[in-house]
Order: C-alpha cells, then structure tokens, then sequence
C-alpha cells in the first residue's frame, strides 16, 4: 500500500514538495467535483448530472443531485442504500420524470438519437425468459440501431467472450443466475455504447464471472470509453475506477479521483536513516508518532499542524529515505463519508 | 410549423422501432409450440363443426321402418315426409311384436309399426328424431282416418286440406333476414368475442411478462413506451390476423367438403362490417388491456384488473345474441350499437340483419373511431405513467394524476 523510497538516497526537495502539494489538494469535503482530470491532465466532461432532485412522496430519493462523469474513464458510484444511486441512474435513461435539474450528455440533454449510444444494466436484471440468448442481443442491437447482420456479428462474439454456456441457442430461462448476468451485461455491450451505466454490475456473480466481467469491462474502458457503475464491493471499486462519487441521501457526499480519496493529509509516514527512533519530532507540537515495523515512522498530524514543519525537521535529522502521506482504503473512506455525512 | 427533416428522421426511426418490437412479438408467438397446437387444435375443431353434423346426418339418411302387417298401411306417410326430412325410409315386414321391439331397442330399426297401426321408437325424448317422425305420421294419419271416417267427398278434402286465407297487406314492408344471415350472424358474434378476449388477453400478459422480467426499464432505456406499446399492439394484431385468417379458412374448407357455399358464414354486409369493428375492437381493447396489464407486476393479478375491461364484451356478446333471436330489437340493443366497446358486437349484427340503417351504421362508427382514438391517447399515458412502478398494484388515483 506505501509507496517504498528506500532504495533512493535521498528525495529531492521539490518532489515532496510537489507531493505534499497535491495531496493537500485532495478535496475531502467538496460535495462535487465539477472538473476531475482525466490521465493527460486535460478534462473532457462526458455526462453531467446537474442539480438532480426527484422525491416520491414525503421523501426525497434526490436531492440537489449533482456530480460528473469525466471521459474514458471507469467512475464508481458509491452509497449506502437508498442514497439515490438507482433513481440517478434511471434519471440518465429518462426513466423517471425528474422534479428539477437536468442530466447533460456532451453538454447537451439526453435526446432519443443519444440513448442508441448509451447502454444500461438496470438493477433488476431484465430479459426475455422465452428467446434464446442470441436472439435477445439480436433485438437489444436493433433496437439500438444496429443491422441485422453486425447485430448477429457482435452477438456472437460477445457470447464467446463472456463464455455464456450453452452458446447462443439456449433459452433465457434455463439459463443460471451467472449466465443470465453475463447475457444481460453482453445486452448491454452489443452496440458498443459510448457510455455504460451499470447498476451493480456484480452483485450475484461468483469470483470467475466477477473476474470475466470486469476484464471485458476494462478492455472497454481502455477504448476511451466511459463506465460508470454502482457497487458495494468497495475493494473491487477501488481497484477498477479512477474516480468515484459517493452519495448518501438523494445527495453526493463526496467526489474525486480514488488516490486524493485515499490519501490521508493528516498521517504522515517518513523514514530518516540517522534517526529511525524519530528524536527529531520531539520538539515538534501537535504531532503523535509512533514505530512500524520496518523502522519507519506513522506520524498523526493534528489539525492545526503543518506538514511541512514534519518535513523540514526530518530533512535536517538526516537522510530521508522515505516521506508520503498514508493511504487508507476505500472502506474507510466510504464510512467517514457517510458518517459525517449523516452529523451534518 | 412544416416538418422538419429531424421530425421525418424521427418519425422513421420511430417506426422502425415499432416494426421490429411487432416482429418480435410475431416471432414469439407463431414459433411458440403453445400458439401451433391451439392454432392447429382450433383449426381442426372449427373443420369438425362444418363436416360432422353433415356426416352425421348424410351417413344415416335411410332409415329402417319395420311393421308387423303390410307396411303399405303407413308407407304413403312415410314417403310424404321424407320430401321434407330428406330421409330416405326403406320398409321391412316382421313375423312378431316381440322380434319388431328387439330391433328398435337395437337400434338396427328406425320406427317399428305394431300390427294394431301403433308405433314404436326406442326413446321417449322429445329431441329424438325417430320420436319427432313418428308422431308426426301418426297424426298424418290420424287426420286422414277422421277425414274418411266423416265419408268427405274428394272435394271436400281437397278444400279442408287447402283452406284460403284472407290476405293481410303491411303498410311497412320489412325484409326478413335469411336464415343464412342469421347463422351468419351467431357466427360473427362469436368469432368476435373469441378473438377479441383472447388478443386482448395477449397483449395484457405480454406487458406484465415484460414488467414482472424487469425487461421493461432495458426496453425503455432506448425506445419509447408508446413505441413499445404500440409495436406490442400491431404485433400481435398481425398474429391476430393470421389466426382469423387460419380459422376461416379451415371453416370454408370444411363448406366445401360438404358442398355447401361459403356464404353461410360470410353473408353480404358481415364480411365488411365485422372486419371494420374487428379492427376498431382490436385497438380499443387491446390498448385498455395493456394500459391495464401496465398496474400490476405479477400475471397472478392479471384476472382481477382485467375483469372490468372484459365486462363490456360480455354485454355485448349477450346483447348480440339477444338481437339475433329478437324479431325488433328494442331501443336498449339500438342505443348499445353506438356505445363503445360494445358497438363492435352489436352494429354488424344489426346492421346484417335489417335492423339499423347505412346512417345508424357509419354513426356508429364514427363514434367507436373518436372513442378509440381517445382510449388510444388515454391507455398510452397510463401505461407511461405505470410500466415502470413495481410492487404492489399501481393506484387508479395514482395513475390518473400521472397521466393527466
């Protein structure tokens, strides 16, 4: 989980500097991110959910709903349940009549021409039980513009992809659970949609179809093509996406790329080869430390303590062999979210 | 304004998609084993009710009449009812009462003819025939042994036998239907009512498949509800169709078997009328049964909601029956000609039969057109506003806030 710098001699200044820089940046508590980076630095803004609010009766399943989808990118959507993810997800699709707000695809709205390159696995999965699985991704092409013969090409392929047994001549209903969800994801990939809305994609499926899916997905994603997907197997998510929104009552908590989510500002982990018992932090306030295992230092920064004064004091005791914030997992994150979230 | 080529490009990816959701319905439905043997099943049977009553009838058109004297005594009556009867009656003379009883219990004899000129029939029902014929020779000859016991004069029996009446002129002249047309009539109505519950039900259980296996919100992520609904609707009247279709043929196949016209199902004016309010029942109910298919999540509920859309057909199929065997029909069966819903069952049969006007008639028309128009308009909103709300049965209140 650390990044390990004792092999170098010695970091140069700068480059901590410039860590430390961007890690501060991390935007914990932003209840949005409107402009998240895409690998070469540059944003490209794929779909915006914009001040979504829809409320079934007394309750609201959104409220002031918003956050965006960068371009190319694998996005997870995050949230206990009942935090509005499946009512944003059908809101994309036109699903449900939103009470305000507006879902934007390439800054436009959603028009029927841009649902045929989009492509949803709804939470409830659905499927024909009496067609046989081709004859199902033949329909779902056509439906979503395809010929008659690429529809029949790409099923095919898909069948042998996602492995479905029983090839593409066996009904629906005498399918297994798995099987059905992976015909129902290739339903979902038969036009090679621009952007695909997932709605736990992997809930149901056993290590091997989870291990199937996700690798058609990434090689998807590595087409420049966008996923967003809920779950709540969170070290899966953590695993796969760059960015996650992590809603809780009809609202985004919070937004941002998975390593500013995971990066903690206030433990410090550091390691100065002429002092490994840390008798340098003894004169700095506001800071607790205490030893790892291999001779490094965990260093628990209090709010008011600037990170640079650990820093500087380390380079002046010696050689420093190592200096990052500590990660913590996804998990973690999620809960302080939803924890804060629920005080606020 | 004028439309534009965005609203043409539209409007043709909008029909394509209703033509390939009505192609899979077809497809559906006509590879479905189910659908082939009822088909098949309905096929054989409508054959059946042509030829068998024929077979029944020709294949024992002689008829055995057994007596125990001369049969000269009865054979006169014999013969002059089976110019009516068209059944051919062969004599045999027996030696005893007790041999003449054995064969009529057998069967092997028709009427048996005791030697003091009483007859004898194996059942005491009044539906059986060798009953009805024998005791209408009997009082044939009846009459003509009071006639010669009151020693009439030839003349005198040639005038008793064929009295003049009076002549009673009709200031109104109204034709009365043929009995074709009235058969024809039975016919329509039921073949009416059949297919119109049975593709209603289609469509209902066709909606509730799609929402109960969650393939809804897939479908609905890319086409609209209306094309979807409307796709569903033309699907599966083009199945409709095709079964009609099977149907009436395997009943002209079976006229022609027996050599009898077709005419007697497809009288004058039905032929055109039924297909018109066939059509016109299609849309009208089909849409309602979706909509209403459209408020409940499970096939089990489907009865209970469907019941008061198919309330009206029944009234209409009684009423309809009612009207064939009423000389006038009363103003009630006239006012529902134009009621909707319940027009497709009664202005054909009406307008068949000489009881409503060519006026009556294209009014009545006109109003089931406007009505299904609106029903149209009406069942496409509720189904909108309930094909995606799964749980418990979507509320009347609920749905008609939502789709008004």
């Amino acid at each position: 989980m650390f990044q390990d710098f004792s092999k170098q001699s010695r970091i140069e200044e700068s480059e901590v500097l410039n860590t430390l820089f961007i890690c501060q940046q991390a935007n914990y508590n932003s209840p949005r991110s409107e402009n998240i980076s895409s690998h070469d630095g540059r944003t490209y803004t794929m779909l915006q959910l914009k001040n979504l609010t829809k409320r079934f009766g007394p309750t609201y399943a959104l409220k002031d709903m918003s956050f965006t989808v960068p371009n190319g990118e694998v996005f997870g959507f995050l949230g206990p349940n009942g935090a509005g993810k499946t009512t944003a997800m059908r809101a994309i699709f036109g699903l449900i009549k939103l009470d305000s707000g507006e879902v934007l695809w390439r800054n436009k709205n959603i028009s029927q021409a841009d649902k045929k390159t989009l492509g949803y696995m709804p939470e409830e999965r659905g499927l024909y039980p009496k067609m046989t699985v081709q004859d199902q991704l033949i329909y779902i092409g056509r439906l979503h513009g395809l010929d008659a013969r690429t529809a029949h090409h790409r099923a095919k392929i898909l069948i042998e992809e996602l492995q479905i047994q029983g090839g593409g001549s066996v009904k629906i209903e005498s399918l297994s659970l798995g099987n059905r969800q992976r015909c129902q994801i290739a339903a979902t990939l038969i036009h090679e949609p621009e952007l695909l809305v997932l709605d736990e994609p992997f809930s149901g499926l056993d290590p091997i179809s989870i291990d199937i899916v996700r690798n058609i997905l990434l090689s998807y994603a590595s087409l420049g093509r966008t996923v967003l997907f809920s779950s709540h197997q969170l070290e899966m998510v953590e695993n796969f996406c760059q960015s996650v929104a992590i809603a809780n009552h009809g609202h985004i908590a919070v937004a941002d790329r998975i390593e500013n989510l995971t990066t903690s500002t206030a433990t410090l982990i550091l390691k100065v080869r002429e002092d490994p018992k840390g008798t340098f932090l003894d004169s700095i306030s506001g800071i607790k430390f205490n030893k790892l295992e291999d001779e490094s230092l965990q260093v628990e920064l209090s709010d008011d303590t600037d990170p640079n004064i650990v820093l500087q004091a380390a380079m002046k005791a010696g050689t420093l062999e190592r200096y990052e914030f500590a990660r913590r997992p996804l998990s973690s994150v999620f809960k302080s979210v939803i924890h804060s979230s629920v005080n606020n | 304004m004028g439309i534009t080529i965005r609203d043409h490009l539209q409007d043709e990816k909008s029909m394509k998609n209703q033509i390939l959701v009505a192609k899979r319905e077809i497809n559906q439905r006509l590879s479905s084993k189910g659908f082939r043997v009822a088909t098949v099943i309905t096929m054989v049977s409508a054959l059946l009710y042509i030829v068998v009553p024929h077979l029944r009838s020709s294949g024992s058109s002689s008829r055995v009449i057994a007596t125990v004297r001369s049969p000269n005594l009865v054979k006169g009556a014999f013969n002059n009812l089976s110019g009516v009867t068209e059944i051919h009656f062969t004599f045999e003379q027996l030696d005893n009462t007790s041999l003449l009883k054995s064969e009529v219990l057998s069967g092997k004899v028709f009427i048996g003819v005791l030697s003091n000129g009483s007859f004898v029939v194996k059942s005491s029902s009044t539906q059986d025939q060798a009953n009805v014929i024998a005791n209408q020779v009997a009082r044939e000859i009846g009459t003509i042994s009071a006639y010669r016991n009151a020693n009439l004069s030839q003349m005198q029996l040639r005038i008793i036998s064929q009295p003049i009446s009076p002549k009673v002129s009709y200031l109104q002249t109204q034709k009365s239907p043929s009995t074709t047309t009235i058969k024809a009539s039975y016919f329509e109505l039921i073949l009416m009512y059949v297919l119109l519950s049975q593709y209603g039900a289609w469509v209902m259980l066709g909606v509730i498949e799609e929402k109960s296996t969650r393939v809804i919100e897939v479908l609905l992520s890319v086409i609209e509800p209306n094309e979807l609904l409307a796709g569903k609707v033309i699907g599966i009247g083009v199945v409709a169709l095709i079964h009609a279709s099977l149907l009436l043929a395997s009943l002209v196949a079976g006229l022609y078997i027996i050599g009898s016209s077709p005419q007697t199902l497809i009288s004058g004016s039905l032929i055109l009328t039924g297909s018109a309010y066939f059509i016109i029942g299609y849309a009208f109910y089909c849409t309602i049964f979706a909509a209403v298919g459209s408020t409940v999540s499970r096939t089990e509920d489907a009865q209970a909601v469907s019941f008061p859309v198919a309330l009206p057909m029944l009234i209409g199929y009684v009423l309809g029956f009612i009207s064939i065997a009423q000389t006038t029909p009363s103003l009630l069966i006239k006012l529902g000609a134009l009621l909707p819903g319940i027009s497709p069952f009664l202005a054909p049969v009406l307008f068949a039969l000489g009881s409503i006007s060519f006026n009556y008639l294209v009014l009545s028309m006109m109003i089931s057109v406007l009505s299904t128009l609106f029903m149209l308009k009406l069942a496409s909103k509720i189904y909108r506003a309930s094909i995606l709300k799964t749980g418990s049965r979507v509320r009347l209140a609920a749905i008609f806030r939502q789709a008004t």
